[in-house]
């Protein structure tokens, strides 16, 4: 077996632990595992920066001093840090469509998955691409992200412009006309994915749609905390 | 894939080990277990169902079959080489018309050689007498029959003579078992006749000519694997011959990896084939030639490959007990490979390894020898890394020059002669003081299965870092044994165990909860019984059977009289045994059996004379007799009245008729339950009378089986059957055990009871 990527090849060593169960199909080399560094010790409660203290970040005290943004978004969780190496994995993912560089994060979300199975809203709703950055791509990856996550995936929200986030301001994320629609019957909770948070402003424009469309608690999952 | 060869090679022997031992619930367990692991990936779980159970399935069970005991003529092939034992030349034969494995037996009592016409895969026409070995009589005693059976050998044949075998042909191999044989004779006579047993033993795999004692030595310290040849030899073989042939830059990489691949085998054929020896031969040659052809093989996988290669070709090798530790200490080491990493030092390393290396083979030692040491562990520490780096490699010196220059080969074996004796000395002494074997007994399967379980759950702790749990299941591993001990301290029943020595007594008396064990007589070997070894009574039925029910202790010795058939092994169970006291009668005389005095010394010496009353443990032993000397030994011995399990018991010794007449008289009131049949049921003993006062409801007869007086003389038994006395006699039902608590008890057989007809 070789790993996804650096195609090193992967020694699969038997001991005492594993050796009744079933061979693990791993994808990756340890040097490259160390490229996909999870996120411990404080962070910041609300959209899980890492922190020097348990405190609320500056952003997301921002973020709920506004009245129109306060309490949108509860919660968000995010898997891996981010840095430079995990943004040439993302790159070659995403924009260079290397689909199956999605099994790189499977063993992790799904061990996030079974630890959050209590805490978490059921309804999984990977936020949407614009139909032509669908067509650009080939595959949206927070749907990817999802599939992973739950079987069957929500699909509540459409997406009406096609401007990257990435080539925006703060500002200009921040003030403008909310690009999600949502469909008119939610359930109460909600889990959005996306594969990164970066000002948190994508999610909770997508949260504030479906708050307005009569959603109750909206928490959210990335894969990466920017 | 979500299964690897060795997950199937796993489910194959453990398949095979559930259905070998009926292990309904282990089996079933681990089932349920890959069930769950599994549930993912139907196809590996149906693939490991199907090995479990071919597994299952595989193994011969071979039945105990009666062999009719015949002059026959057979026809066959001989397929192994000559196992030379003092007393005997041993073959396997596959006979050609049934296709029945068949042991050759040649009785060389002169010593004499072999015809050189008996040679490996020759076609052999012979005529003998048919037979097997008895099966074991008494619990604990090592099952000679069933040994054989278990390696799939239907029956022995004894030849008469050297001409009653006559042979031709051979085999491919033929030519390399003689070259074995006569290098094996040539360094006898090069080297230093102390320095030779190490060689042929570490070198040719062929420890006979190590002393008893020293093999002993290393058995009690579990260093038992190192006077075999293992994979460790074939290791440092390899080693020598790569460096020998590239390092000197004879040979390229390649053709040294050849000569090595060719090597191999033939080394593992001259180190005597030993399970251990072709396991590494096998997993050497494979991973050469894996190397060559730029594949990849995993250690699990390469470790899995050698064991089906050999189960194939021998199905019955899963019993033999250097196939089950090779395999189990070579697959536990390869799964503690992350472990070695982490820790940080080589000695650390060392004891760890030496550690798991100990565990995971202790059930099974236990089971086979009833008792370990446990700081056999340091034993292991420092005679490893000794024989490993120093000996074995020095030994393969010595070899090698010999079969060069053999004046050289004496020099350099008598230096290794200097040396090693001292280090042998030191162990000697070590090893007399630090006795601190732990006597566990014949570990029943139950626990032998969780022990393992806890032994699992300890590794698994360990190489994940878990170091609290570590502790716990290698706490829970430890409790198993000892909870194993504790058994008998718990248990509400006792058991009187009368064993089948052959000619003579030896009763041994366990009470409920162990609150004492009791000897009444040490029967010794008949002084005619060389053959078997001077000792054997005691080494191989009495010691074995007190072994294997955990008894270290023995709170009383009662010797009714001064007769080998009842005191001969006397000395040697007070020298291996804790005996705190010793009980004869006043008239006992001196003992010509306990040669020096002061081995009754050891332990305190106690007459008992009529009237006496001796109790151990709260139960009463009454001696009725004797009162005075009444001339000869056998009808001073002691008489003993007892209740054991609501039933009283009679011993009586060797008494004659006129000692029960004068017992009678004396006692007039006596009753007996459980009569213990004097003198071995001669006429001598035994009146009418006697029978009629005590009125027994069963007559203990310890006699041997077709032995040289007659006994049981056909007047005493048909006496006692008239009387409705249900009679036990050893020479039918082996060892006769009396189950009981303090309000009722069972008589057992150890041989079945329809056998007694006979």
């Amino acid at each position: 077996m070789r790993c996804l990527l650096c195609h090193a090849s992967i020694e699969q060593d038997v001991n005492w632990d594993t050796v009744l169960k079933p061979v693990e199909t791993r994808v990756m080399c340890a040097a490259c595992r160390e490229t996909l560094p999870l996120i411990e010790g404080n962070v910041c409660p609300i959209c899980n920066r890492k922190m020097d203290c348990n405190a609320t970040c500056s952003d997301c005290q921002k973020w709920e001093q506004s009245d129109k943004w306060q309490g949108v978004l509860k919660r968000n969780q995010s898997l891996y840090h981010y840095h430079e190496g995990i943004q040439e994995v993302i790159t070659q993912w995403k924009y260079r469509g290397d689909y199956v560089l999605v099994k790189l994060f499977q063993s992790d979300i799904e061990r996030i998955v079974k630890d959050r199975r209590k805490q978490w809203p059921t309804a999984v709703v990977p936020i949407p691409l614009s139909s032509e950055r669908l067509v650009e791509r080939g595959f949206n990856q927070a749907e990817a992200i999802a599939r992973l996550m739950t079987r069957k995936p929500v699909h509540l929200l459409e997406r009406l412009d096609s401007e990257k986030q990435s080539k925006k301001t703060r500002y200009e994320r921040l003030n403008r006309i909310n690009p999600f629609r949502s469909k008119t019957s939610v359930p109460p909770h909600v889990l959005l994915v996306d594969d990164i948070y970066t000002t948190g402003a994508t999610l909770r424009y997508a949260a504030k749609a479906l708050q307005d469309a009569g959603c109750l608690h909206i928490e959210s999952f990335t894969l990466i905390r920017g | 894939m979500s299964v690897r060869l060795y997950h199937l090679v796993l489910a194959f022997l453990l398949g095979g080990i559930c259905s070998l031992y009926t292990l309904t619930y282990a089996g079933a367990g681990l089932l349920i277990w890959w069930l769950w692991q599994f549930h993912r990936h139907p196809a590996g779980l149906l693939l490991l169902g199907s090995a479990f159970g071919v597994g299952s399935l595989f193994f011969p069970l071979f039945p105990d079959v009666e062999v009719k005991e015949e002059s026959i003529h057979i026809n066959g092939r001989i397929i192994s080489d000559r196992d030379k034992t003092p007393s005997a030349v041993n073959m396997l034969f596959r006979e050609e018309q049934d296709e029945q494995l068949v042991q050759v037996v040649y009785l060389n009592d002169q010593d004499l050689d072999v015809p050189d016409s008996w040679k490996h895969g020759a076609y052999c026409s012979l005529t003998g007498s048919r037979t097997m070995p008895d099966q074991a009589r008494n619990p604990g005693e090592f099952d000679y029959r069933r040994y054989l059976q278990k390696q799939g050998i239907a029956y022995q044949v004894i030849l008469d003579s050297r001409s009653a075998m006559t042979c031709k042909g051979s085999s491919l191999l033929a030519p390399l078992i003689d070259w074995r044989h006569d290098v094996n004779t040539f360094m006898k006579q090069s080297l230093h006749p102390e320095g030779y047993p190490w060689l042929a033993a570490l070198v040719l795999g062929d420890d006979k000519a190590l002393d008893e004692e020293t093999v002993s030595l290393f058995r009690r310290w579990n260093l038992s694997h190192i006077l075999a040849i293992s994979g460790l030899h074939i290791g440092l073989f390899m080693g020598a011959v790569y460096f020998l042939c590239y390092r000197s830059g004879w040979l390229t990489r390649e053709h040294a990896q050849w000569v090595l691949i060719l090597l191999i085998p033939i080394y593992g054929l001259v180190a005597g084939g030993a399970p251990s020896v072709i396991r590494a031969s096998i997993m050497g040659t494979i991973a050469l030639v894996i190397v060559k052809f730029k594949l990849k093989i995993a250690p699990t996988d390469l470790l899995a490959l050698a064991a089906l290669t050999m189960l194939i070709i021998s199905p019955s090798i899963i019993h033999h007990l250097g196939f089950q530790f090779s395999f189990l200490v070579t697959f536990s080491i390869v799964l503690s490979r992350p472990l070695f990493t982490t820790l940080p030092s080589g000695v650390w390393q060392l004891v760890s390894l030496s550690l798991i290396c100990q565990m995971a083979i202790l059930p099974i030692q236990i089971k086979e020898f009833y008792q370990f040491n446990p700081l056999s562990l340091f034993a292991n520490i420092l005679f490893v890394p000794y024989f490993s780096l120093i000996v074995i490699p020095f030994m393969f010196v010595i070899f090698t020059v010999t079969l060069l220059y053999s004046p050289a080969g004496y020099f350099l074996s008598r230096l290794f002669v200097t040396v090693h004796q001292v280090v042998i000395e030191l162990f000697t002494r070590w090893d007399a003081t630090f006795q601190f074997l732990w006597n566990v007994g014949e570990i029943s399967l139950p626990f032998i299965v969780l022990y393992y379980v806890g032994f699992f759950q300890f590794m698994r702790s360990w190489i994940t870092q878990k170091l609290r749990q570590t502790f716990l299941f290698g706490l829970l591993s430890v409790c198993v044994l000892i909870a194993f001990s504790l058994k008998p301290y718990l248990s509400k029943y006792g058991q009187v165990t009368m064993l089948d020595i052959g000619q003579g007594d030896a009763f041994v008396i366990e009470l409920p909860f162990r609150k004492g064990v009791i000897m009444i007589d040490a029967a010794g070997s008949p002084v005619y019984s060389d053959q078997l070894g001077e000792n054997y009574v005691f080494t191989r039925i009495i010691e074995p059977f007190l072994r294997s029910r955990g008894i270290t202790t023995i709170d009383g010795l009662i010797l009714s009289h001064n007769d080998q058939d009842h005191s001969g092994s006397a000395r040697q169970l007070i020298e291996a045994f804790d005996v705190s006291r010793v009980y004869t009668s006043p008239h006992f005389g001196r003992h010509h059996t306990l040669k020096k005095p002061e081995q009754l010394e050891r332990s305190a010496h106690t007459f008992l004379s009529a009237g006496q009353t001796l109790t151990i443990a709260g139960y009463d032993f009454h001696v009725l007799h004797p009162a005075g000397s009444y001339g000869n030994a056998n009808d001073n011995s002691l008489v003993l009245s007892a209740e054991l399990g609501k039933l009283n018991w009679l011993f009586t010794g060797d008494i004659s008729t006129e000692i029960e007449q004068h017992i009678l008289k004396t006692h007039p009131r006596l009753k007996a339950d459980v009569l213990k049949v004097s003198h071995h049921g001669s006429q001598t003993s035994t009146h009418e009378r006697w029978v009629d006062h005590l009125n027994p409801q069963a007559g203990l007869i310890s006699v041997g089986k077709n032995n040289r007086y007659g006994h049981p003389h056909r007047m005493v038994t048909s006496l006692l059957e008239e009387k409705k006395v249900f009679l036990f006699r050893t020479d039918r039902h082996g060892a006769v055990q009396y189950r009981f608590t303090t309000d009722s008890g069972t008589f057992q057989t150890f041989l079945p009871y329809n056998d007694s007809t006979k």
